[in-house]
């Protein structure tokens, strides 16, 4: 793995405003404002697998997007090796979209229902001119397709015509066939059967080694990342709260926020052995998200400290990244038999 | 249930799928039958009609039908005050309802798709400026727009076709329209956007695709629809003018004569009816096939 | 102990125009007074439309073509449907899986409530006004119990104001209102975050604790029968594979499917070592063939897999549907 990262993310934004009807200008209502992300920094180092994992509405998928420019960031930057992504003019950020793909969570919905998989998979090469001949793509489409499990006499079928892991399959291949080198994988397994997960964990490991990919895995299964990924970040209400390599996050969590997850995670190996740590409170609006540091609502560590002043991201050495006032203080929620 | 697929099936597109729920239906087969029928008479009426529709013959003023005293077999349904043939004159009539229906459809989807799919698609002032007119059109009652519009362009047929149109395009505009704001939040669109697609890409190779069927299902049962405005437009006189026939006028020029010769108005309603009910019938049977909203 | 649910092979088959889909096909299921037992499987196994069956929800063109349900002494299938809609919900209830569309979007949750329990609670006072505070105590005790907080005031509200684990609670509580023997709870947790997960799955057993009641545990995550069911029983397109006390399933897994599952499944203490996906995916269900369904998929299989296997003991509490189950293998 080289050390110099891929991707830079500086303080990205994305803020989603809501409309205001005319009646509620004219009574100088404030519009509603969603943080989906909120001033997030990170790197990703070319080769490596970054895991990005957090509850429902914790911006990671918006992070994802953002990063596409799927959905146009309020602020902040994003250089992909070198080139500022977010300063780029639509011809020169079609060019960046070969190098940079996505794989989407919904294996039913990713895939237009009245194409087939031939065109499908062959679209990129067509939209980036990356074939001569009708001849050379089908020749690309099927040695894409055969790497990822199908046959080649199944180009010519239609998305609904195939199964769950067979649709991700295919939604690989459409992702892999312009030769990227970065690429989000957002809950790629998420929607599919335990047993097919493991298929596509699987291939999507191998095509990293072949191909020399570099990932943005995005999942809320806390294992799936625990397996296959080299780094992580923990989100929560659209801010990084914990960053590092994968066995030190999630082994020897600091922030207060990652240790309750941990603890909420069933191991099959070791059932029971963890004592949960109960967060009190719900889950706060984005529309609405505390002050202060964001996860003091719920935190059972909280001090008044934590309800004025938002925690900065501190080193605690090899690369790990936390953010909370108490994280000198040695304390663990954690009691691991 | 169980996710998997089966390969030895050959490939069927949702299209195919989709006919064959149709097929199942077997009032919306006859139907179209009879709508094929039609349109069979009009494209063949030369050859299938008795006589001349035109011909005028005085010794045979208000001739009663065949099965009724003083009618004649060889003028099957009787004839109209100008001694012509009722039965020719409906079957050349088809061709009036059915070619000023499908052209007044065809303007207004092809109008209807383009608009619908831009003020879908791009939103922002085009959606505005496309929704506002719209919304105006939708609030003129539509014959009276119509013969308002004819009254000023004088009768012919590209007259009335565009008269009928003039309005008729707000209707497919809006279920374009609809559908394309339902697609555009699909993440097969957003996966389009992502491989660097252009708009006019998305528009048109991915969003129109998926949107055709719910839009073919409107315009058919619209058809009808537009059928019985012709027929209204000409019944005021303000549709083709005489002497071509048009089911419309028939009914009008029989007014006069309602009480005792009853068949000159009749059987031409009878026409509009049969042909608008067939198109409807088989228009439910299209929606119910084709139209994924009713699948569930 | 004579078991609380007997089924006795049930088969249940939904006609489809490609053919006849036997999604439940043979299967014999026991709970225990005051057991978990944990169902897993995946798609197309058919655990969800084995309770289904069980609490007489198939509809057509689905229906219960052989088998014998024993609840508590009776035989469910014998009953005539006023006799089983007063069992279900009483004696029996049902959790789903995705509690925003499983309750009334249009009813608050006090109504829904107070549905369940004006059909099945006998103690309830009769004249109108002592009913009606009767319920709403019961309500309100009912959604205390489940942990949703200042319960009096939020029984006028609706569904949708509610978030995803309180809508999971609250349908916990609908379940339980008339306190019943068996809680079905079919995946209970799919569709949450892990923490709220927790919470959930916590809730059951200190509410299973307290009442004495048994518990269904639908699911396809082994981690959450691992941590809340005393016996564990494993499905596979419509069959029970395997069956037996959680710790030794899980620890010794005697069919190779439970087997390929554990050790398939991605977690932290696997990093760097490759996982062993289960090739192929599961067989159509239309027109089986008479013979071990895994058979495609199993790295063991042999040339007399290709009989139909029954289930055989393989321990003393322990069952499983394969031939080499039992020996010595691994």
């Amino acid at each position: 793995m080289s050390t110099e990262p891929l991707l830079k993310i500086d303080n990205l934004t994305k803020h989603y405003v809501g409309r205001l009807s005319l009646a509620q200008r004219l009574t100088g209502e404030r519009p509603k404002v969603v943080r989906a992300v909120n001033d997030v920094s990170f790197e990703v180092r070319r080769g490596e697998i970054l895991g990005l994992i957090g509850e429902s509405g914790c911006g990671k998928s918006t992070l994802g997007r953002a990063i596409l420019r799927l959905h146009e960031p309020t602020s902040g930057r994003v250089t992909f090796d070198g080139q500022e992504v977010t300063a780029l003019d639509p011809a020169a950020l079609k060019d960046i979209r070969r190098r940079m793909q996505i794989i989407f969570q919904d294996p039913y919905a990713s895939l237009n229902p009245r194409r087939t998989v031939a065109e499908i998979v062959g679209l990129p090469l067509k939209l980036h001119d990356l074939v001569s001949s009708a001849d050379e793509m089908r020749a690309k489409v099927i040695a894409i397709i055969e790497r990822i499990g199908l046959k080649s006499n199944q180009l010519d079928r239609y998305p609904h015509q195939f199964s769950g892991g067979q649709r991700q399959r295919i939604g690989i291949a459409r992702a892999l066939v312009s030769n990227p080198e970065f690429i989000v994988c957002d809950e790629p397994v998420s929607a599919l059967d335990v047993s097919i997960q493991a298929q596509i964990i699987e291939l999507l490991l191998e095509l990293k080694r072949e191909m020399g990919l570099t990932y943005l895995f995005i999942s809320h299964d806390i294992s799936v990342i625990g397996y296959l990924a080299d780094r992580v970040a923990v989100m929560y209400l659209g801010e990084i709260v914990e960053m590092g390599p994968v066995d030190a996050v999630l082994s020897a969590p600091r922030h207060p926020y990652t240790q309750s997850l941990m603890s909420a995670v069933p191991d099959v190996d070791h059932p029971g052995h963890a004592q949960r740590v109960r967060l009190t409170g719900d889950l706060p609006s984005p529309l609405n998200p505390p002050t202060g540091c964001k996860f003091h609502t719920r935190c059972p560590l909280a001090v008044d400290r934590c309800r004025s002043e938002a925690p900065k991201s501190e080193d605690l050495g090899g690369g790990h990244l936390a953010a909370c006032h108490r994280l000198h203080e040695k304390l663990s929620l954690l009691e691991t038999a | 249930m169980t996710n998997v697929a089966d390969m030895s099936r050959p490939p069927e597109t949702i299209f195919q799928q989709n006919l064959g729920n149709f097929m199942r239906n077997r009032l919306a087969v006859a139907s179209s039958a009879v709508v094929i029928l039609f349109i069979l008479l009009a494209i063949f009426a030369p050859l299938i009609a008795p006589h001349d529709p035109n011909a005028t013959d005085l010794f045979r003023r208000l001739q009663p039908p065949a099965w009724v005293e003083g009618g004649e077999w060889s003028y099957l349904l009787g004839c109209d005050q100008l001694g012509r043939d009722i039965l020719s004159r409906i079957i050349y009539g088809a061709r009036i309802s059915i070619f000023i229906g499908a052209a007044v459809i065809l303007v207004a989807t092809t109008i209807g798709i383009i608009a619908g799919l831009s003020a879908g698609y791009l939103r922002g002032w085009v959606d505005v400026v496309i929704s506002r007119i719209v919304d105006i059109l939708l609030g003129f009652p539509y014959l009276i727009f119509a013969i308002g519009l004819m009254a000023m362009m004088g009768p012919g047929l590209i007259n009335i076709i565009l008269a009928l149109a003039y309005k008729e395009w707000v209707i497919p505009c809006r279920v374009v329209r609809g559908e394309t704001l339902a697609t555009r939040e699909l993440e097969y669109i957003e996966a389009a956007r992502a491989l660097g697609a252009s708009r006019r890409h998305i528009m048109v190779k991915e969003i129109l695709p998926n949107i055709l069927s719910p839009v073919i299902v409107v315009s058919t049962i619209r058809m009808a629809h537009v059928i019985i405005l012709e027929a209204s437009l000409s019944f005021l006189g303000l549709g083709v003018q005489p002497p071509t026939a048009s089911w419309g006028s028939m009914v009008s020029d029989g007014r006069a004569f309602i009480l005792e010769s009853w068949w000159v108005s009749t059987f031409p309603g009878l026409a509009i009816l049969l042909l608008v009910l067939a198109i409807n019938v088989a228009g439910q049977g299209l929606r119910d096939a084709f139209d994924p909203r009713f699948h569930e | 102990m004579s078991a609380l649910l007997e089924v006795k092979g049930l088969r249940t088959a939904f006609e489809t125009r490609a053919g006849s889909v036997c999604a439940v096909d043979g299967v014999d299921v026991e709970v225990h007074q005051g057991e978990c037992l944990g169902i897993v499987g995946e798609s197309g196994s058919g655990k969800s439309v084995t309770f289904a069956s069980v609490m007489g929800l198939v509809r057509a063109p689905g229906r219960i073509t052989a088998g014998e349900i024993h609840f508590d002494g009776r035989d469910l299938r014998k009953l005539s449907r006023k006799e089983l809609r007063a069992v279900r919900g009483r004696d029996i209830a049902m959790t789903m899986q995705d509690a925003l569309t499983a309750l009334n979007p249009a009813l608050t949750i006090g109504v829904q409530l107070a549905e369940v329990l004006e059909a099945h609670d006998e103690t309830l006072p009769k004249g109108r006004k002592a009913r009606a505070r009767a319920i709403r105590e019961r309500s309100v005790e009912m959604l205390g119990l489940v942990g949703i907080p200042s319960a009096g005031s939020r029984l006028s509200q609706y569904p949708h104001e509610f978030s995803g684990g309180m809508r999971q609670r609250i349908m916990i509580a609908i379940a339980l209102a008339c306190r019943p023997k068996l809680l079905i709870a079919d995946e209970p947790t799919t569709a949450l975050d892990v923490t709220i997960q927790a919470q959930v799955l916590e809730l059951i057993s200190d509410i299973r604790a307290k009442l004495g009641m048994s518990v269904v545990l639908i699911t396809h995550d082994l981690g959450v029968v691992a941590e809340h069911c005393d016996r564990v029983m494993v499905m596979y397109a419509g069959q029970v594979v395997e069956e037996g006390p959680t710790a030794e399933v899980i620890g010794s897994p005697s069919h190779p499917y439970t087997r390929g599952l554990l050790g398939s499944i991605p977690r932290l203490s696997l990093r760097g070592q490759p996982i062993h996906p289960i090739e192929g995916q599961v067989p159509d269900l239309i027109d089986l063939p008479p013979q071990c369904r895994f058979y495609s998929r199993c790295a063991e299989r042999t040339d007399a897999c290709l009989t139909p296997i029954p289930v055989r003991q393989v321990g003393p509490h322990r069952k499983a549907r394969c031939i080499i189950a039992g020996e010595d293998t691994e």
